[in-house]
């Protein structure tokens, strides 16, 4: 079993990462299960009736439906967690990581959750390059080919492995 | 791939889903000022105007070709099965979207009370979303990865009720 933090100051690629290592590891996976922060882009579709708790509620009593899969934690709101008894979070993350092959947190979760961080077998830790806002920019002026080269080719550059 | 499996709720306009207006409205709060503010450097500040509305314009520009995009729901006949991908990436981009759809659909669900969506049904969701995963992938909403899986929420729901409708027709009121 590992269990992955990636770390990284915002949009470092932190997302981006852990979407290309589905990308490209999918197949060596039966199942792989993404938590997102849904608060965070729920203002884009209508989505009023499915709050952050159906997340945890999910996390709580349907645990072992997910077992034997990719998990990864994409954002995953922690302000919720705050509201809730830090032991019940935190032996549910424990549980989910027993249950699982891989676990991968991006950083914001791991914020509320030391003992989740104390126990990571790899602390991975993104290089901001390119902003991606600034690339977003630069797509007004170079062409597809360039600014898929731009956004790709550091990203083995830019990866520490600290773990 | 082979495997032919319906496309849940390919009838529906896109427009069902988009609200528009808030996705561009966000770019008018104080809060995305700020942030642009911190982007840039003191020269940058003073053409912040400028960077404004670049940012407003392209968010519409690119809600309005994600929208395009999905119009075209579900596999094109014309063009089967991978949308000009070859099968690597569009079997890739198909498990990146059934990742971000998987527990959300099983939430959606439980929470309308509808049966537990298939694998078959999901895996037709994927294959739906497949061809604008690159979108969000190669452009400044990377972590919007997140949308394509938020896109099957009304769409498992629509797909459920018609179920349900179907098994269950409404009854008309013979009471007296």
């Amino acid at each position: 079993m590992d269990v992955i933090g990636v770390f990284g100051v915002g949009e470092s690629g932190k997302t981006y990462f852990v979407n290309q290592f589905i990308l490209e590891n999918y197949s060596n996976y039966d199942n792989i299960i993404v938590f997102a922060n849904i608060n965070q882009h729920k203002k884009l579709v209508k989505l009023d009736n499915i709050e952050l708790n159906d997340f945890y509620d999910f996390l709580d009593y349907d645990l072992e439906s997910i077992k034997n899969s990719l998990i990864f934690f994409d954002d995953f709101d922690a302000l919720l967690l705050m509201t809730m008894s830090i032991k019940d979070v935190k032996s549910t993350f424990l549980l989910l990581q027993q249950y699982n092959n891989h676990v991968i947190y991006t950083a914001k979760i791991l914020q509320e959750l030391p003992d989740i961080v104390k126990s990571l077998t790899n602390i991975l830790v993104i290089k901001k390059l390119t902003h991606f806002k600034d690339l977003n920019y630069l797509k007004n002026y170079l062409n597809d080919e360039e600014i898929k080269k731009i956004s790709s080719f550091s990203m083995k550059d830019r990866l520490i492995i600290y773990r | 791939m082979d495997k032919k499996v319906k496309i849940p709720s390919a009838d529906l306009s896109i427009d069902d889903f988009f609200d528009l207006s808030d996705a561009t409205n966000k770019f008018d709060k104080k809060e995305k000022d700020e942030e642009i503010k911190d982007l840039l450097n003191e020269d940058e500040k003073k053409s912040i105007k400028g960077r404004k509305k670049y940012a407003r314009k392209t968010d519409e520009e690119k809600f309005e070709e994600l929208k395009k995009k999905l119009s075209k729901d579900g596999i094109d006949e014309n063009n089967p099965p991978y949308y000009g991908l070859d099968k690597k990436q569009f079997e890739g981009y198909k498990a990146l979207a059934k990742a971000h759809f998987n527990v959300i659909g099983k939430i959606v669900c439980k929470k309308y009370e509808v049966e537990e969506i298939s694998e078959d049904e999901l895996d037709a969701l994927a294959e739906s979303a497949a061809p604008i995963v690159p979108e969000f992938l190669f452009n400044k909403y990377a972590n919007l990865a997140i949308t394509v899986g938020m896109l099957a929420i009304p769409r498992i729901i629509e797909h459920k009720k018609k179920e349900l409708n179907k098994n269950n027709p409404i009854k008309e009121n013979t009471e007296k």
